[in-house]
């Protein structure tokens, strides 16, 4: 390697918290719950309407929209009309009633209510539907074993999402606090390398990358990218990125730059697992209250 | 609710207020995930009238409407067409769709 780094920022004058809490568990588990539970749901019939009701009405209306003899609606969606199903929240089941919806009226009669109600979670639901060999539940027969597990796991995969922001976080921090002095031929032959790689790999997706008509076609087979001027800031920017990271291997690490091969992935130390440790012997991942 | 038509029962499906039709394949990726999106939508909007179109099943309903590509999707408002796609809707696109020809 021909680019150096000449003053290198310690990542371990990076101030972390000492504390973190891990959010999103109980929405995610919850989610998982109802994987299971909306297999089992009931409808019912309600007194009032709700938000979320299967509801009919009949609405004399001198508006044509709102002059309906049958008009089902999910209360709530705002499919139909906001105002009016913000107006018919609380009416119940056999009333009528006139209503005002913003500079409108209407006289409503509520002709049924139907309401979706999800059970609690049982045993029974888990060994119907969690098999022996699901990935990440197999095995498991109880309620409480899958609301634990899942709890587990949740705040395992948020954790380390967490530490790996973490991570870029202090990637680039470092980088923008350090000096560099690039060699522009070697930024420039491994940006052509990068674009090299990309384009191979979409060929490997079956994307004939010779073969796509226009610059839209190409754009779109490299994901969420509008231009080509994008496209070659991308590869610019992963090249840079790459040279960077090698070259605080080597600062950290105590490896000379002039042994390291750019274009042999395996032979680019890899930092990661320093300031992943870092970030794990420091901060303290707490779940939600 | 979702219905699967023949090509004798097509045209009385489609010939109320509203109807949405789905011409799809069983072989087709694409399909399948927007048959699992009409299934969502039919929980959510149990009085909308989705009409499925096996295209292997009924070969004169999908030669009439020149199906090509698949998923194919119609939405009729008093039996006339008044929107049409080639390829996948999300469920918003097509909550949106059904609201219109619904009400």
């Amino acid at each position: 390697m021909k680019s150096r780094v000449l003053e290198l920022y310690d990542y371990k004058d990076i101030e972390l918290e000492k504390e973190d809490t891990v959010e999103g568990v109980k929405a995610q588990v919850e989610s998982l719950v109802f994987s299971i539970t909306r297999h089992y749901k009931t409808k019912v019939p309600a007194e009032s309407v709700e938000p979320g009701d299967i509801a009919a009405f009949k609405s004399v209306s001198d508006e044509p929209k709102f002059n309906k003899s049958m008009l089902p609606i999910n209360v709530g969606k705002g499919l139909f009309d906001k105002a009016f199903e913000d107006a018919v929240i609380g009416m119940k089941n056999g009333e009528t009633g006139e209503i005002t919806f913003g500079d409108k009226k209407a006289v409503v009669t509520v002709l049924s209510i139907s309401r979706t109600v999800y059970p609690e979670l049982t045993d029974e639901m888990v060994r119907e539907q969690i098999t022996d060999d699901n990935e990440d539940f197999g095995g498991i027969k109880t309620a409480e074993e899958f609301i634990k597990t899942a709890e587990e796991q949740t705040f395992h995969s948020l954790k380390e999402q967490m530490i790996y922001n973490g991570i870029n976080n202090i990637l680039g921090q470092v980088f923008a606090k350090s000096k560099w002095a690039f060699d522009e031929d070697e930024l420039k032959a491994y940006a052509k390398h990068v674009y090299k790689t990309e384009t191979d790999y979409l060929r490997s997706n079956g994307i004939k990358v010779e073969e796509l008509k226009t610059e839209d076609d190409f754009l779109r087979a490299f994901g969420d990218i509008h231009s080509m001027e994008e496209v070659l800031q991308l590869v610019d920017d992963i090249a840079r990125d790459t040279i960077a990271m090698a070259l605080m291997a080597c600062g950290w690490l105590g490896i000379d730059p002039e042994t390291i091969d750019l274009y042999d992935e395996e032979n680019i130390p890899d930092i990661t697992n320093l300031i992943y440790d870092y970030i794990t012997d420091n901060i303290t991942f707490v779940k939600e209250a | 609710m979702i219905t699967y038509a023949t090509d004798e029962t097509f045209k009385e499906l489609i010939s109320g207020e509203h109807a949405m039709v789905d011409f799809f394949g069983v072989n087709c990726g694409p399909c399948k995930i927007l048959t699992k999106v009409l299934e969502d939508i039919e929980e959510e909007l149990p009085f909308a009238n989705i009409v499925k179109v096996d295209t292997d099943k009924c070969p004169k309903t999908s030669e009439e409407f020149h199906i090509v590509g698949i998923p194919d999707v119609y939405f009729f408002k008093n039996g006339s067409v008044v929107f049409h796609s080639t390829g996948m809707l999300d469920a918003d696109e097509i909550k949106e769709k059904l609201a219109e020809i619904m009400y």
